[in-house]
């Protein structure tokens, strides 16, 4: 029970509420005690308004418990990394703070109702038992310790039971996970019957373990009605022969059965709320577990709050695994620089490490080892959010939310103008689709409206990598699910685009080169930083600037993009070869295509879909 | 980006649920057997009680006594047993529809287009293959033989009720119509609350379900921020509509007290004095106590019922 009172903390705000519920129950029980006489009914009244009264302040106090915790919750999860994120897996999340939060409400809102009622119905009727004839009353002396311990035997079994059910539940929702992961994949090759069947072994495992939880529990219901009614026959049986004996009244012996079988209702109610409390400790446990979680990536103490930087993007023997301790490490001795201007475009198979390079620039995750800068600065040295906002990223999986179009690609920038908007647009290949529809940009998304295909989430996700401005713009393999002819528009567009970041956003930059490190940063600007500063920076601005391009001060945009077609990559200004965590060949494609075999052999595989025609080099 | 419509289509789906468990004939069958059986066990006991008082404790007759109370325990041991089994097979029964189900749903997973993948993100699909069979099997284990044992009962005691002694049956139904009045009181209250709380918490979890499943995204774009604010917002507005509908729901349970006791009142009042007319036995009137009881708990269990299903979300 240890995760349940951790949350219980969450109901203190609303301790009046707790505490005013079970003591109304405690005068609708003492009205339903002494319920004997004339004044029955009315007492009966008094005691359905504590009961009506005690019902609502317990509502009162769990509904407010429940939304707070589903608040820590949520805002704990907004605080976590991706590492985190993996770990816990999105769909698990999900029922935390759904269903998870709903059962530990619903304990304690039971708690509060049945806490004091039971008690007390327990030990008022026992002392009226015992006042009608005391002699039968010793048979609660060997039938009460008798369900106790029943009881007990059952919710000590039943709780290990429910937390397998919980681990069989997570086997499945992995294999569900993996399954959806790997969609592409196991249509490409097939294995959907394959797929059918592993997930009918963990299906059934969930199965055999949720009968076996639910019949261990299954015994508990008969179980105590049995003592109860072992008690009647007793009463009858005893209670009929004292009678006989002219030692006792009939109506004492029917008064007994009576308050009998409230005590033994009353253990019932505390059976069934122990029960419930056994379940809600599993889904206790899996809330604490998030609560618990430390976010992987944080803030050094001393951070730079305000970072405007040109964009020099550099790698400095980086290592990474994603146990953090150096075990399986996906990338090996990275050492690479991306000037501002410049096009990186990463190439390699899959599970070569291109998709984890690339988030370790934001600091979605941490180096294990070595370090990635920005214009000199070890990215850890500045704050998370002010880093991000100079990097716009168009993930892997291109998941948008509710609303229009339109807020869609202003989700990174929502003061944005629509012609901003619409030039973000252009330069990602989307507008074209997006004024079709008949409500162009204030197009509704979702279930309620309209339904984009995957290419088309891809070009609004480049829109709104795009509008943000960034210095480093990252597109994840982006445009996978997007026809050859469109990437390469995007491609000739983002060429264009990718050599100017300005509009808006360059005036809150202040001035483009002097200003940039101001306040805190001062303090940490040292040495090197300076001189990395210069050299081909300055020539390269001059470059052509379209479409986003209005502010008087453009700067030059650093730019990653990973690719499978190697059309994407051709005019990079520098192409790295990714196998197995390592860079094996860096170089423009002319270069490549003179020095790395593989390069080669990947270009030639390539060549003969005739997607290299397109793009006169 | 998902809208729950709760009971749009509770008819079909009940249908559909209904088709999975329908496979599992044997299982159904033996429920419905031992079911009926518990109740009628249930009805029995009471009955013997009332029994033993009047015909053998008031008649000084021992060995009588003894016989009953033996047939009483018989009863009561049988009853917990065959509740015990009904559980126990409805328990296989019910996962073994779920099973079936969940295979189902990802078989059908399997054959479905790469566009719909694109189209509903992984949390989404996850969300229902996971949390909302769940529900449904909970809804199942718990609430279909309670049902069905509730409605037997709920015949059963009528009925023994009006077969030992019709007048006083008649007076003891008497709280049925304070009960009903008051239920429907209640509910016409709760219903508007039970709909805007199922609204809002499709509202709520669908803020949940797209923040968490686009999670990278929100820290890429750092509107961690917003997403908290958003989520605040309909947050609040569940809790007070949670907190509405279920106040006037609670008071369902203590106001049933109310009438039972009232109802326990009329039997005992009424019993008694007819006991002394001549017109009703004293066994009588504890039977008719115990049923009293019986009588009320199908009362009660409704409510919980509808608030279990209304967490089943329509596909």
């Amino acid at each position: 029970m240890k995760s349940a009172r951790k949350l219980i903390r969450y109901l203190k705000p609303y301790w009046h509420w707790a505490v005013l519920a079970p003591l109304l129950m405690g005068l609708e029980v003492a009205i339903v005690i002494v319920n004997t006489g004339l004044l029955m009914v009315g007492l009966a009244f008094l005691g359905a308004v504590g009961g009506v009264g005690c019902t609502a302040f317990s509502v009162l106090a769990s509904q407010g418990f429940g939304t707070d915790l589903r608040s820590a919750l949520f805002r704990q999860v907004q605080s976590l990394s991706f590492g985190n994120l993996d770990r816990l897996e999105t769909g698990q999340l999900i029922t935390r703070l759904t269903n998870d939060v709903t059962q530990v409400q619903e304990v304690v809102s039971m708690m509060l109702r049945i806490m004091v009622r039971a008690p007390l119905m327990l030990i008022g009727s026992l002392i009226m038992a015992v006042l009608t004839s005391p002699r039968l009353a010793l048979m609660l002396v060997v039938l009460g310790p008798l369900v106790l311990a029943a009881l007990a035997w059952v919710i000590n079994r039943a709780y290990p039971l429910f937390s397998q059910v919980q681990r069989r539940l997570d086997d499945l929702n992995a294999v569900m996970q993996e399954n959806l992961a790997g969609v592409r994949v196991v249509k490409a090759f097939v294995r959907a019957a394959h797929e059918i069947q592993r997930f009918g072994t963990v299906n059934e495992g969930l199965m055999a373990q949720t009968i076996r939880a639910a019949r261990t529990v299954a015994v508990t219901m008969p179980a105590v009605m049995l003592a109860l009614n072992l008690g009647i026959v007793g009463a009858i049986w005893f209670g009929g022969r004292q009678v006989t004996y002219g030692q006792m009244q009939v109506g004492q012996l029917i008064a007994f059965v009576n308050y009998l079988m409230r005590t033994l209702m009353s253990v019932m109610f505390v059976s069934m709320l122990a029960m419930r409390l056994a379940r809600a400790e599993a889904s206790a446990d899996r809330i604490q577990e998030v609560l618990d979680g430390r976010p992987e990536v944080q803030n050094r103490p001393e951070v730079l709050e305000a970072f405007v930087p040109q964009g020099r993007v550099a790698f400095e023997n980086v290592t990474f695994s994603y146990d953090g301790d150096g075990h399986d490490p996906v990338l090996k001795g990275i050492s690479f620089v991306a000037e501002p201007g410049q096009t990186v475009a990463l190439l390699g198979a899959t599970g070569s490490g291109k998709s984890s390079l690339i988030h370790l620039i934001p600091r979605f995750y941490d180096v294990t080892g070595g370090r990635v800068t920005i214009d000199g600065v070890d990215v850890r040295d500045v704050d998370k959010a002010a880093l991000r906002r100079n990097i716009g990223i168009a993930l892997q999986e291109s998941v948008l939310f509710t609303g229009t179009i339109g807020d869609n690609i202003r989700y990174g920038r929502p003061d944005a103008s629509d012609e901003e908007v619409i030039a973000a647009a252009k330069a990602a290949q989307a507008h074209d689709f997006i004024v079709e529809f008949p409500d162009g940009y204030d197009t509704v998304l979702g279930q309620r409206g309209v339904n984009l295909s995957g290419g088309q989430k891809q070009r609004i996700a480049i829109a709104r990598a795009l509008l943000t401005q960034p210095v480093v713009l990252i597109l994840d393999d982006s445009t996978s699910s997007v026809d050859v002819e469109t990437e390469v528009k995007i491609q000739e567009a983002l060429d264009e685009l990718l050599k100017a970041r300005t509009g808006p956003s360059a005036s809150l930059r202040t001035s483009p080169s002097t200003g940039l490190r101001k306040g805190p940063s001062a303090s940490l600007r040292t040495g090197p930083s300076t001189e990395l500063r210069k050299g081909p920076s300055a020539s390269l601005r001059t470059g052509p600037s379209t479409g986003l391009r209005k502010g008087p001060s453009a700067s030059l945009r650093t730019s990653f993009v990973i690719a499978q077609r190697i059309s994407t990559v051709l005019n990079a200004s520098k192409i790295l070869v990714l196998d197995d965590g390592q860079i094996v060949a860096e170089g423009t494609h002319r270069e490549l295509l003179a020095s790395s075999p593989i390069y080669r052999e990947i270009y030639e595989s390539q060549l003969g879909n005739g997607v290299i025609a397109h793009v006169g080099a | 980006m998902r809208e729950k419509e709760q009971a749009k289509d509770t008819r079909g789906t009940v249908l559909r649920i209904w088709g999975y468990l329908r496979r599992q004939t044997w299982a159904l069958a033996g429920t419905v057997v031992l079911v009926a059986a518990a109740s009628g066990l249930g009805l029995l006991g009471p009955y013997l009680m009332g029994m033993a008082i009047d015909d053998y404790i008031l008649k000084n007759d021992l060995p009588g006594l003894a016989r009953t109370a033996l047939l009483m325990l018989g009863t009561y041991l049988l009853g917990s047993l065959t509740t015990w089994l009904q559980t126990y097979v409805m328990a296989g029964a019910s996962q073994r529809a779920v099973r079936d189900m969940r295979d189902d749903l990802f078989a059908k997973l399997q054959t479905l287009s790469l566009r719909f993948f694109d189209r509903h993100t992984h949390g989404e699909l996850m969300s229902r293959l996971a949390n909302d069979v769940e529900n449904i099997s909970n809804v199942l284990n718990e609430s279909v033989t309670q049902l069905i044992s509730s409605l037997l009962s709920l015949v059963g005691v009528a009925a023994m009720m009006f077969l030992i002694n019709a007048r006083l049956a008649v007076v003891s139904l008497v709280t049925i119509p304070l009960m009903m009045f008051l239920s429907q009181w209640i509910a016409k209250r709760t219903r508007k609350g039970f709909r805007e709380q199922q609204e809002t918490l499709g509202q709520l979890n669908g803020i949940i379900e797209e923040t968490v499943t686009g999670q990278r995204v929100v820290k890429a774009y750092v509107r961690e921020e917003v997403a908290i604010e958003q989520f605040d917002a309909a947050n609040r507005k569940l809790r007070w509509a949670s907190t509405h509908a279920q106040v006037f729901a609670g008071a369902i349970g203590p106001l049933t007290n109310f009438v039972n006791n009232v109802g326990f009142a009329i039997v005992a009042g009424a019993g008694g004095w007819m006991a002394v007319q001549g017109l009703a036995t004293v066994g009588t009137i504890a039977s008719f106590v115990n049923y009293a009881r019986q009588f009320a708990r199908p009362l009660n269990d409704p409510v919980g019922h509808r608030r279990r299903g209304a967490r089943v979300r329509n596909h």
